[in-house]
């Protein structure tokens, strides 16, 4: 019995001195460690910015998913609070080279959850995360705005490109950059086998399966084919958004048959490939990809020649 | 059909609950913006041609924009409802409490038009719900529905007819999709189903439907976390209803990052796809493998370098292709900023079945940045895409040059500018005329700092087409905002849009736009 009271005595006694140093740090960092309010004293107001968003302050709120602290991404309040300039603190959006990603990395993966493989250009180029995403803000996913107008002050070339003859309606509002580029099932650079999948989302009536298809509209390959092929989605001089004007844009990987330079060059002379050919993007019924309605637009003209198709 | 109702009801029904358990504390209060506005328009010419204002209604508008509404339990509300009462309304909203919650809508109406008048024009609606719920840090379970219509007649003049082809078309595409996500910082699992559902009014025969489904899954080794993993599978089955066609592919990827130091890192990337369709049979296997080594020198900069290589087989005809890449960047100092990038690519066309037979592909690019902390910035850029193809004797140069300044003082106001030049040479088969074009995009706007109550901007961007192209169009910003006690505002904005294309004598446009709002700011 006095054997097992003293071996208790000597395991509590160890289990004391182990827990000893622990205990002290954590008293010492409880009593010198800022609480919010101190930082919201001068700092005004900064914790309604974070109310909508996953960074509330854990001291704000209720039941809180995770403990979020000024301090947690504002190192340096001990100098900070000696000498309260904005030099002796801080500020993850300012920082550059690695730093720029680690200060948001401690926490989060940079975009490695959302799908896009852990391979993201902007990290790897060490972006500063705050040049898409803004902290102090109430937007969905921390966005710096809604309308993703923040990709086009680094791609000031995309931007003006979205001014000419054609171009999606971004500037518009009714769809935004990440409408397209989502960090989703990136794959390559070129994205084309990806971009088939995104361009069908707003254009299901242009993508496969048809019958009789036309090769470069379902590109079931990862080289860089696709609708980028005859389109370019940013803006283009041509009329929907066609990289050369349709009596010229089949040229680039067509000859001109024979017989249409002769028969067509006559009473039709003027007319583009797609007048005729207008199911370009697929059909279920012409395999030289005819509209259905020729008959009714050339009366029977047509079939005097094309009797077969 | 009443199966289908039944499992709306209950999904309704939940998400309530959902959303009453989460924000049943009292409110704590909101904003928002009421803007009460007339759009007046007075046009002349083809409706047909600029594009900006192919969307733009003259009427009453109605909007509800920066609608913010939190309450103590950390719900949140945000909505930016725009253009309510007109056609080409906007608007989008979002409830959720971050880490646990979210539910967002959003409507949007574009109409495009095709003639002089606007009387053939067509009208894309969207509508989309997205949901999601977060038992705990480590699930995440998610699901929404979307749709889309697309209705309306489109023309082209035909010359040589003297008259214009009109056809009529009349489609809508549903979505649905649920997924669920299991993982912390360190990996996740996410897998995610998409349903679409195509229907043709116009023509049964295009009806169709597709089936989707995607993992992923991403993790750091344990006990090495210099390397991480990641793989997936994404499968599609397109089918046409009427005529049993079937489309199908799977794509399976595989990645991985091995970090040999923390700033020497190799990257490995393999793509396998594989589609078949059923009538006419037919069947392509795709390879793909890309491996790149990086090294970065802290904010000094960095260079990356890879090799990429691609199989196309489609059994009769086989192209392989081989590619080199490599980027660059570099701070010399912390407000300079280069970056250039240069990439090419040759394939050889094994067999000679396919189309396009051997070509060519190169792209590079560079950037110079230079930011002022007190000032703003200068930068300029340039980006090429280049392709040959001698078996079809064609070729394309595609350049862009484009410079931009951006000027901010606190005291005086905000200024950008910027320029691009487009150069574009496309030499088509040996048949048919080559394609040329030269373009210049000039846009800039002002904001000064408001002057007492008042504030006033101005923009402008000019656009002009030259070469086989002869376009020229612009358009002039003005707004103004004067703010009245108790957050009242009047806002004027008139804008000016002209179009001219000197090739056709009826295609030009012009529109003088004045839009006239009231706007109230609320405290709720």
């Amino acid at each position: 019995m006095k054997n097992s009271i003293a071996l208790t005595r000597r395991l509590a006694w160890v289990v004391a001195m182990t827990l000893l140093p622990f205990s002290f740090v954590a008293s010492t960092r409880a009593q010198s460690n800022p609480v919010d309010a101190d930082c919201l004293n001068c700092h005004d107001g900064y914790d309604k910015s974070l109310i909508g968003s996953s960074h509330r302050l854990a001291s704000t709120v209720k039941n809180p998913a995770s403990t979020v602290a000024c301090i947690s991404c504002h190192d340096g309040w001990q100098k900070h609070m000696e000498d309260p300039n904005k030099d002796n603190i801080t500020n993850p959006s300012r920082l550059a080279g690695k730093d720029a990603v680690t200060a948001c990395s401690e926490c989060h993966t940079p975009h490695r959850n959302l799908d896009n493989y852990g391979f993201d250009v902007h990290t790897e180029l060490q972006t500063n995360c705050a040049a898409c995403h803004k902290v102090h803000n109430n937007a969905g996913k921390l966005l710096v705005d809604g309308d993703a107008r923040f990709c086009w002050n680094c791609h000031q070339n995309t931007k003006v490109a979205f001014a000419r003859r054609s171009a999606h309606p971004v500037k518009q509002g009714n769809v935004s950059c990440l409408s397209c580029h989502r960090f989703v099932r990136k794959v390559d650079q070129d994205l084309s086998y990806a971009f088939s999948y995104v361009c069908r989302d707003c254009h299901p009536d242009r993508g496969g399966p048809n019958l009789y298809e036309h090769e470069p509209v379902v590109a079931y390959s990862t080289d860089g084919r696709g609708c980028m092929e005859c389109h370019d989605p940013h803006g283009s001089e041509n009329d929907q958004l066609l990289k050369q004007p349709p009596d010229r844009l089949c040229a680039t990987c067509h000859a001109t048959p024979a017989k249409h330079a002769t028969a067509h060059q006559g009473a039709f002379a003027g007319v583009d490939c797609l007048t005729c050919h207008g199911q370009i993007h697929g059909s279920s019924t012409k395999p030289a990809l005819l509209n259905d309605d020729l008959d009714a637009v050339f009366g029977l003209n047509c079939w005097l020649c094309h009797y077969v198709k | 059909m009443k199966h289908t109702h039944f499992i709306c009801k209950r999904a309704a029904l939940a998400v309530t609950l959902v959303l009453l358990l989460s924000s049943v504390t009292v409110a704590s209060g909101g904003s928002a913006s009421i803007r009460v506005g007339y759009t007046f328009n007075d046009d002349t010419g083809s409706m047909a041609v600029n594009q900006p204002t192919y969307n733009t209604y003259e009427g009453l508008g109605l909007s509800l924009s920066d609608v913010h509404y939190r309450w103590d339990n950390g719900t949140y509300l945000t909505a930016d409802l725009r253009n309510i009462t007109m056609n080409n309304r906007n608007v989008r909203a979002w409830i959720g409490k971050p880490g646990r919650f979210s539910l967002s809508a959003t409507n949007d109406q574009y109409r495009r038009v095709y003639d002089w008048s606007g009387g053939d024009f067509t009208r894309r609606r969207n509508t989309s719900v997205q949901g999601m719920y977060q038992p705990s840090r480590y699930f995440k379970f998610f699901g929404g529905y979307g749709r889309t219509d697309k209705h309306g007649t489109t023309s082209f003049f035909l010359p040589a007819l003297s008259d214009s082809i009109v056809s009529r078309g009349d489609w809508s595409q549903t979505r649905y999709n649920v997924g669920g996500q299991v993982g912390d910082k360190h990996g996740l699992v996410k897998v995610e189903y998409r349903r679409f559902d195509i229907t043709d009014h116009t023509a049964m025969a295009a009806d169709r439907k597709a089936d989707q489904v995607d993992v992923t899954a991403t993790s750091a080794v344990p006990g090495f976390r210099q390397i991480f993993l990641a793989g997936g599978l994404n499968y599609r089955k397109d089918i046409i209803e009427t005529s049993i066609t079937e489309l199908s592919t799977n794509q399976y990827w595989g990645a991985g990052k091995f970090y040999f130091t923390p700033t020497l890192l190799l990257d490995y990337r393999l793509v396998f796809a594989t589609t078949k369709r059923n009538s006419p049979s037919q069947e392509i296997d795709n390879l793909q493998n890309t491996v790149t080594l990086a090294k970065s020198w802290g904010r000094w900069g960095g260079i990356r370098a890879g090799y990429e290589s691609r199989i196309i087989d489609d059994i009769l005809s086989r192209t392989i292709s081989n590619g080199v890449l490599t980027n660059v960047w570099a701070r010399p100092t912390s407000r300079l900023y280069l970056s250039g990038l240069f990439a090419t690519r040759k394939a050889d066309a094994e067999t000679s079945l396919t189309v396009l037979g051997d070509e060519n592909r190169t792209r590079g690019g560079a950037t110079i940045r230079y930011s002022h902390p007190d000032w703003g910035t200068i930068g300029a850029r340039w980006e090429g895409r280049f392709r040959r193809n001698n078996e079809l004797n064609s070729s394309v140069d595609y350049n862009v040059a484009s410079g931009d300044l951006n000027l901010e003082r606190a005291r005086y106001g905000r200024l950008s500018v910027s320029y691009s030049y487009y150069m574009g040479t496309y030499e088509n088969r040996s048949d048919v005329t080559s394609y040329k074009f030269r373009d210049h995009v000039l846009s800039g706007h002002v904001y000064p700092v408001a002057y007492r109550n008042l504030t006033f901007d101005a923009g402008g961007t000019w656009y002009r087409s030259r070469r086989d192209q002869d376009i020229e169009k612009f358009n002039l910003d003005f707004g103004a905002s004067y703010r009245f006690p108790k957050g009242h505002r009047l806002e004027v904005r008139y804008n000016v849009f002209n179009y001219d294309d000197y090739h056709f004598i009826d295609k030009y446009y012009t529109a003088n736009i004045v839009e006239i709002s009231f706007i109230k700011d609320v405290q709720f």
